[in-house]
């Protein structure tokens, strides 16, 4: 625990998400570690290989688009939570998040995730809690999860 | 901002629980937080209702003498270089483990759950009791890996 150096918060920009990196923004602090935030966009050839009609419909600088915003969006929320002077590292990868999020962590040895529980829409709910689930099973470190702050005690 | 008063962890004396309470007791530090450690016994009837056979075998005070067992090693924990910083509370319940520790989470306040997860034989157990608690706690839950996970 003392080792914990490089903590890592996966967002989707949801307000679960903006939760998360408050716990890591916190942790950060207590244990003086770097604090990364990671955003993982979509690869567009996946949605083209299953909707191969829409394929001409996804502009060509889909990519660049998509990265720019989450560069804005992702620097939006580090000021938003950390302050304007923060010192978090910012990175958007491309491809499935699961593996994404997985190779960024052993490739910068990062010692904890902290992840929300709940995506930002209904829609993605069940691709972010299917995320969650994969991720708190597979990482090679440990996982903070982190519920939506309305969230009440449920007894079974 | 971010509370950390109370923070718990559930501990079947394992060596994985005892990895998570290294995490536990080390948040609590940091965060002077009220360190939570609960032992789940499991219901008699529930062994009863599998074993069947074993019944007549179960001694009348099962329930006084596993609490009485499980309270004991309750106080070995944590070490003592953690036990001189943090104010520790212990407790024994006894049922479904994954209910205790959601009802324990919520009548006493609990503002994170540290839990850890194994692979052997207690994978089954404390593994599956470990993601319950993240579907129904509505408190952040630490999962702790084991080391070489």
């Amino acid at each position: 625990m003392n080792k914990l150096k490089r903590i890592l918060v996966p967002t989707d920009f949801s307000d679960t998400a903006d939760l998360a990196l408050r716990y890591g923004h916190s942790l950060a602090r207590q244990y003086e570690a770097q604090l990364h935030l990671l955003h993982v966009i979509p690869d567009p050839t996946t949605a083209m290989g299953i909707y191969e009609q829409i394929a001409d419909a996804i502009p060509p600088d889909w990519q660049e688009t998509m990265l720019r915003h989450s560069e804005e969006q992702l620097q939006k929320q580090a000021a938003g939570v950390c302050g304007p002077a923060n010192k978090v590292i910012r990175t958007t990868l491309q491809g499935d998040a699961y593996s994404e999020i997985i190779r960024y962590t052993k490739f910068n040895a990062i010692d904890l995730i902290v992840i929300g529980t709940h995506g930002r829409t209904s829609s993605v709910h069940h691709l972010i809690g299917g995320l969650t689930d994969r991720i708190f099973r597979k990482a090679p470190c440990p996982v903070l999860t982190v519920p939506p702050a309305d969230r009440r005690f449920k007894l079974p | 901002m971010i509370k950390l008063k109370r923070i718990l962890c559930p501990t079947d004396f394992s060596e994985y629980a005892e990895h998570a309470l290294q995490y536990a007791c080390s948040l609590s530090e940091k965060y002077a937080a009220e360190l939570h450690l609960l032992h789940v016994l499991p219901d008699p009837a529930t062994t009863i209702a599998t074993y069947g056979p074993i019944a007549g075998y179960l001694p009348d005070n099962w329930t006084e003498s596993m609490t009485e067992h499980a309270n004991r090693e309750l106080k070995k924990i944590p070490k003592k270089k953690w036990a001189n910083q943090i104010k520790v509370v212990r407790a024994t319940t006894q049922g479904m483990t994954f209910v205790e520790i959601i009802q324990y989470a919520k009548e006493h306040n609990i503002d994170l759950i540290v839990i850890g997860t194994g692979t052997t034989l207690n994978h089954a157990l404390m593994g599956s009791v470990a993601e319950k608690v993240v579907r129904k706690s509505s408190c952040p839950v630490l999962l702790v890996h084991p080391q070489d996970h």
